[in-house]
């Protein structure tokens, strides 16, 4: 028998009373402010309401003097009242919208008017009143009260019959759009206005017009042979070249992994990994040692047929081959979700209508990835104009625009203004690959996993296609094998390049272990940088992959207002160069409200949205090839969309969660730019020491090390598999022997 | 809905019960030099003063940069190490404050000069001279000469083989145009470079990459600091350092006291200590061989000897200024960095 | 059990930008009868349905169900479940999860839920079939996973959405049978969305006719196609014949209709003196051999087709070409032959 639900307005007002209790009671017993060495530390306890800093909110009011809180805990004392309004679903939820809103409007305008040093401008003195009180970042009870007007504000929403009025949906809605407004738009925010500022800081809008007209963005000397191109032209150009490539092999790989019987697809799919957890410069070094001027391929040209060794992996060419090889695997992780979706009867059923398997592959398959292509792509090309190892290593002359505004915030210049202009462009220019891509998937339909059984057997490669997708894979493959085993062997010898006498000092050196008197003792170099890496990755990497997939589910299911702008604010933080990142989130969280530099959190915070927007991209891709009649059986079954997203979405997106979360963690190990600026002496972590390493010439360390993080990473990728599981589909296997990627 | 903010409360939680400590007795350094050296400074300060120090190892355009971006709430409170000019540059901004070190008058004219020119808002602990570091192994096998002079650098028989950096990004490349326009006057040093344009395959966005390369054999010559040339021959690599016969630039390692310090008292102590002779012999235990700023720090045998190089009195006071830096990298981008190649 | 409700469709309204999908719909659903909204596509009929589950939401007015409103309640919050077209079987659970499902999400217990699910898959004749994928059924059978599914939950009411268009002719019979005899057993309120005239006709209490976001007609299966009002009901209700004819009344109930130089009396209580459209049904026209005597309907025959149960014609005649069914199939007429028609006057119906 069904159990009889209560009332809709009792629940509500149920919930509503509830979260403003909670938030309440964290303002009354949680101190307000950080604590400095921690709110589990429980020093605040003994001291709680004595000085300012390790009192509650209700005692900063009432004994500190701090009127400046009254008005925001008044909101959520005024949510108290909903017993005494009408039971009424619209009105109650008009009552809490306008209260939770409020609260957290007060909230920042109080954390941004009043910092460290009492008010933060000066006209705030002059209209207010000097004040005798300052403030450092929230603590425990800011947040607690944070999350529970953001909860209120859900609830009344919903309450209101906005998101078709699911509380849940609501509050998802809310938080994601919060968290991305708060980690990601504003701290961008704050560095872009830099544009408009001249060096000294002071506003000057006509300054960016002259910074974006500078020839040395837009030159095109090189078409006429008269010098190199303006940086704006060289990113592009590198970025759609590797954006088709990475497309193009990912393509192939995926094929090969999903269609055909290649004896060797574990293998090919361990080495279409590697490159995606080889820590920054690895790729780039390897690169030099065989095609440099003293790398090995000019070094036998030279021996062997007496040509003079070149200097052309220097530039374009380098940096494209660099960045192939590093971005193909992300590819490969978007195409072979969509490979795998594309419905097998739909194949069967054009083998039918007398078409060849050619040309079902060139009319049916193919069009039917083609949100999986334009997706492969745009990761592909925003990924190529962020990217700043590869530049760096190989790029020569050939300047990019991450690497100018890396220069332009620590080379010699110092000018913020240049970098947020030029990063800027950089934004536009992903800006514009998002709509290039909206415009080719367009609004078209491409759910090919229904909710009818499908029975058809996936249609074997045409024999050219094969061939071709081999021809491109397999001596890509064998590339990369080879440039591995240089990088690992690296690690044992004396001095890589030069004195190859194997060793094992340089391990020994990052990694020793001692036996003491009470028990081992972690002497190596590198043991510290290590636990915090793998520590913080395996705290970012869930987080990633639930809020990445979270906002792909609501991005591609959900209907809302700014449904378009919180897509693209998801995508922000990816196309933003980690330096920009990195310097944007120290000059943002430096300061009250949100004092978090120097700790734990900002690093997670800056891997989860930075990493994210790949779990998103995934995560709507795969999403498009689910029939939105599933989600609503789910619905008309009871199912509450938290259920749903649990017991229906998750289940048919794990390829997309394993790629989420193998990839946050992977990322987080392998992050350089964004990070340099937030380490510090407690959180350091494995890239920032690799990289000291290289700019110190040892690169002997630096290689141990990296095949430690290699080594590290495979057996967390081996790990999430055995977690997540694979995805039963119930369809028949053709291909004899297939390991589904993201699965090896 | 739930779940996901118990989880994030969570989070949150955990990570705010690691909060930074700013607790008394501490020094939080950033520190730009080499990681054993930066390691060294930890622990023998930590032993000589009792602070417990908190370092922080970061090139110094990133930290000069991370300074900046903390301004308004400042984190370090002390900068080690890393080229003169980004200290000179936080000086002119303001962003590092001013003492007087009781230990000054043991140092070097140099770093005397250089600290009264800032307004003792920083001081040098240490000097590198400019120079050229060549690959013997390439320079034997394409029968060249190796380079003495600047103006060898014009040989035809060089062509494609020197690499510097480029002014834009490196504070070394810039010290090297300061040189050459200090050495030659401005109008034939940049005659200079127009000729030495032909012989240069690359302009680096890094100060350091060109002796890597040439390291590496990617390149036979590089225009560097020539203490990097001794790390690399260390190292193993079969690199050999020069200054040239008209004579260098060079830099000056300095110290400075970030404005707003948390820890000033430790900070002033800090400083004193890292001019006095048993901190400055601390470079030498890392294997990094510049010449100390105290007169009485010993010199290590691998050093350049700074008496056998032909100084200029690099002007850091005129040459270390914005605008002027500016003037010239503008002059420098318009004259050379488009010319083809 | 559950008591099944009533439903009340009040002024709804439904834009999507500018469009207009439902433009002001009024009607109620009885308890425990089943009403189809019929129409052709695009006219708002899955919209209604979609509102009435809670999957889109009305821009105004008002939707209650059991006397309740539920209008701001999302989906899992109303008490109704739904058959899809395209069947939207979770393919990663099989047929005994996927039954299953909705019972556990709403808290009953697994072993109660399972023997429950068992009961339902026995109500729709799918014994033994618990463990397969539902990639492993026919057509039909999926058919019927879908709707224990949804049975299983002993919703207030029941939503079909064109549940049998995957379907082949004969088997589209047998389910329609079947889910007309569920419903009558265990007393269901039932919704049912689909475009074919006959499956409603067979399945329906009520009928309620959708054009262009607006209700046409709303009535009981036999007035729907006997006395449609409008033009479009009479042409969406079967197949007929559109005229023009002259009308002329002779008393409060019953109308002249001339056809050429034909005249036919018709009961009708509406219609006014003067031109007008009218609706011939097919199987209505007899058709006899030989030339028109004065004041009868003469014709040729134009085609002729053999369907099995009966013949095709199209005669043209004075009054345009029409359409005709014959079930005498023994001596079929050819084309090129002369006839007479007879109208029966229950086969006139004028739709101005």
């Amino acid at each position: 028998m069904m159990p009889a639900a209560p009332s809709p307005v009792v629940t509500l007002r149920r919930a509503a009373l509830l979260w403003t209790a909670m938030g309440l009671a964290g303002a009354a017993l949680l101190p307000w402010y950080a604590q400095p060495d921690g709110v589990l530390a429980f020093d605040w306890i003994g001291d709680f309401g004595g000085t300012a800093e390790a009192s509650g909110a209700f005692t900063l009011v009432l004994r500190h003097g701090f009127w400046w809180l009254w008005p925001l805990l008044g909101a959520l004392l005024g949510c108290l009242s909903l017993p005494l309004l009408p039971a009424h679903r619209r009105t109650i939820g008009t009552v809490l919208t306008a209260l939770a809103g409020a609260g957290l409007a007060l909230f920042w305008l109080q954390g941004l008017a009043i910092g460290v040093n009492g008010w933060t401008a000066d006209w705030l003195g002059a209209a207010f009143g000097a004040i005798d009180g300052r403030q450092f970042g929230i603590g425990a009870g800011a947040t607690v009260v944070l999350v529970a007007l953001l909860a209120l504000l859900s609830l009344g929403l919903a309450a209101r019959g906005a998101f078709k009025g699911d509380a849940f949906i609501a509050g998802a809605v809310v938080a994601v759009a919060a968290s991305i407004v708060i980690f990601t738009v504003w701290p961008v925010l704050r560095i872009l206005v830099q544009a408009f500022n001249t060096t000294e800081g002071a506003f000057a809008p006509a300054l960016l017009l002259e910074r974006l007209s500078a020839p040395k963005i837009w030159a095109l000397r090189c078409l006429w042979g008269g010098g190199g191109c303006g940086v704006a032209w060289n990113t592009l150009f590198l970025a759609l070249c590797c954006g088709a490539g990475t497309t193009a092999l990912g393509l192939a790989f995926a094929l090969i992994a999903t269609r055909t019987a290649f004896t060797f697809k574990k293998t090919l799919r361990v080495l279409t990994i590697l490159p995606i957890i080889t820590p920054p410069f690895v790729i780039g070094l390897g690169l030099i040692l065989v095609f440099g001027r003293a790398g090995l391929v000019n070094q036998f040209l030279d021996s062997a047929f007496g040509i003079a060794p070149t200097r052309w992996i220097y530039g374009f060419q380098g940096v494209l081959l660099a960045q192939l090889f590093a971005f193909t695997p992300v590819a490969f992780l978007v195409m072979i979700g969509v490979v795998e979706g594309v419905s097998p009867t739909l194949e069967e059923a054009s083998q039918t209508l007398r078409a060849g398997r050619w040309d079902t592959f060139r009319t049916v398959s193919l069009p039917l990835m083609k949100p999986g292509l334009a997706n492969a792509f745009l990761v592909g090309f925003i990924e190529s104009i962020a990217d700043f190892g590869n530049p760096i290593v190989l790029g020569g002359d050939y300047g990019v625009l991450s690497t100018e505004i890396y220069f332009a915030v620590v080379g010699a210049q110092l000018d913020y203004g240049r970098a947020a202009t030029l990063a800027l462009l950089l934004l536009a220019f992903a800006l514009g690959g998002f709509f290039l891509q909206r415009r080719v998937v367009g609004t078209r339909s491409y759910a090919t996993i229904a909710g009818k059984g499908d029975a058809g057997l996936p249609v074997a490669l045409p024999d050219g296609l094969r061939r071709l997708a081999q021809a491109i894979a397999l001596p890509w493959a064998a590339f990369t094998a080879l440039l591995y085993v240089f990088v690992f062997v690296g690690g044992f010898v004396k001095i890589w390049g030069r004195d190859h006498t194997p060793t094992l000092q340089h391990y020994a050196k990052a990694f020793a272990i001692e036996r003491g008197p009470d028990g081992l003792l972690w002497t190596g170099a590198a043991w510290h940088s290590f636990w915090t890496t793998v520590k913080l990755a395996a705290i970012s990497a869930p987080l990633t992959a639930l809020l990445g997939l979270l906002a792909a589910w609501l991005l591609a299911r959900q209907r809302f207002t700014g449904r378009g702008a919180l897509e693209f604010a998801t995508l922000l933080s990816f196309a933003v160069p980690g330096t920009v990142i990195g310097v944007a989130y120290v000059f943002t969280f430096n300061v009250p409200p949100l004092e978090i530099t120097g700790t734990a959190l900002i690093l997670v915070l800056c891997f989860v949205f930075r990493n994210m927007p790949v779990g998103v991209r995934a995560g709507m891709a795969a999403m498009s090839q689910i029939d939105r009649s599933l989600d609503e059986a789910s619905a008309m079954l009871r199912g509450r969309a938290p259920q749903t997203l649990a017991y229906v979405v998750l289940p048919l997106l794990r390829p997309a969660m394993v790629g989420a979360l193998v990839y946050g963690f992977v990322r987080s190990v392998t992050t350089v730019s964004a990070v340099v600026f937030l380490v510090t002496a407690e959180y350091e972590l494995a890239t920032t020491y690799i990289v000291l390493r290289v700019i110190n010439g040892d690169y002997g360390l630096a290689i141990a090390y990296s095949c430690a993080l290699i080594a590290l990473m495979l057996a967390a990728i081996l790990l999430i598999q055995l977690l997540v599981g694979e995805r039963r589909l119930g369809r028949r296997a053709a291909v004899p022997a297939t390991a589904p990627v993201g699965r090896a | 809905m739930r779940r996901v903010f118990r989880i994030s409360c969570l989070a949150v939680a955990a990570s705010l019960a690691a909060g930074p400590a700013f607790a008394q007795g501490n020094l939080n350094v950033y520190c730009s030099v080499q990681a054993e050296w930066c390691a060294l400074i930890a622990t023998e300060f930590q032993k000589h003063a009792g602070v417990k120090v908190a370092i922080t190892q970061k090139g110094s355009g990133e930290t000069i940069a991370q300074i900046k971006a903390e301004a308004a709430n400042p984190k370090g409170d002390v900068w080690f190490g890393g080229t003169g000019d980004p200290h000179l540059q936080a000086a002119e901004d303001n962003l590092t404050d001013s003492y007087k070190s009781p230990a000054l008058p043991s140092l070097h004219a140099w770093a005397q000069k250089q600290a009264a020119d800032s307004g003792y808002r920083t001081v040098g602990i240490y000097a590198g001279a400019l120079g050229f570091g060549y690959n013997t192994e390439l320079i034997a096998k394409k029968k060249m000469t190796a380079p003495a002079c600047w103006a060898d650098l014009l040989q035809p028989a060089f062509k494609g083989e020197i690499q510097m950096a480029n002014p834009n990004s490196s504070g070394t490349a810039y010290v090297a145009i300061a040189t050459l326009v200090q050495v030659m006057g401005e109008e034939k040093a940049f005659v200079f470079l127009k000729g030495m344009h032909a012989n240069i395959n690359a302009y680096t966005r890094s100060g350091t990459a060109p002796m890597k390369a040439v390291a590496r054999g990617e390149t036979a010559i590089s225009i560097s600091f020539v203490h990097d040339g001794v790390t690399e021959a260390l190292a193993g690599f079969p690199v050999k350092t020069a200054t040239p016969c008209e004579g260098t630039g060079y830099e000056i390692g300095s110290i400075s006291i970030i404005k707003g310090a948390r820890n000033l008292a430790n900070a002033r102590k800090f400083v004193d200590w890292a001019l006095s002779p048993a901190a400055q012999q601390l470079g030498a235990q890392a294997k990094q061989f510049q010449v100390p700023s105290n007169k009485d720090t010993p010199v290590p045998a691998e050093a350049p000897k700074f008496a056998d190089i032909k100084l200029i009195d690099y002007d850091f006071a005129k040459y270390g200024k914005t605008a002027e830096r500016k003037r010239l990298i503008a002059r420098w981008d318009s004259e050379i960095g488009a010319l083809a190649k | 059990m559950t008591m099944t409700a009533g439903v009340e469709f009040r002024d709804i309204v439904k834009r999507y930008g500018d469009t207009v999908a439902v433009n002001g719909v009024t009607f109620t659903v009885d308890a425990g009868s089943l009403v189809t909204l019929l129409g052709p596509s695009g006219c708002g009929k899955t919209t209604i349905l979609r509102m009435l589950a809670g999957l889109e939401s009305a821009t105004s007015g008002t939707i209650s169900i059991a006397g309740r409103d539920v209008t701001a309640l999302s989906a899992s919050e109303r008490d109704v479940s739904m058959v899809f077209q395209s069947y939207a079987l979770f393919p990663h659970m099989n047929v005994l999860e996927n039954v299953c499902y909705g019972l556990r999400r709403s808290g009953v217990a697994k072993a109660s839920a399972i023997e429950r699910a068992r009961e339902a898959l026995g109500q729709v004749g799918l014994d033994g079939y618990d463990q397969r994928q539902p990639s492993e059924l026919s057509g039909g059978q999926q058919q019927r996973v879908a709707v224990a599914r949804a049975l299983v939950l002993r919703p207030q009411v029941l939503l079909f959405d064109e549940p049998l268009s995957n379907l082949d002719a004969r088997l589209r019979r047998q389910m329609r049978e079947e889910i007309r005899d569920l419903q009558q057993r265990l007393g269901l309120t039932a919704v049912y969305v689909t475009h074919d005239q006959q499956e409603a006709l067979a399945v329906s209490d009520r009928i309620i006719v959708m054009n262009k976001g607006r209700i046409e007609q709303n009535g009981l299966p036999r007035d729907l196609y006997e006395r449609p009002a409008t033009a479009f009901v009479a042409n969406f209700m079967g197949e007929s014949n559109q005229a023009r004819a002259m009308v002329k009344r002779l008393d409060g109930e019953r109308i002249v209709v001339r056809l050429g130089d034909a005249e036919f009396i018709v009961a009708d209580n509406r219609a006014a003196d003067g031109e007008t459209d009218i609706a011939i049904r097919p199987e209505t026209i007899a058709i006899e051999r030989g030339a028109a005597p004065a004041g009868a309907l003469a014709g040729t025959i134009a085609k002729a087709a053999y369907v099995g149960t009966h013949m095709e014609y199209t005669i043209d005649t004075a009054a345009g070409a029409l359409f005709a069914v014959c079930p005498r199939v023994d001596r079929p007429l050819a084309p090129g032959e002369t006839v007479t028609l007879t109208l029966a006057s229950r086969g006139i119906i004028v739709v101005a």
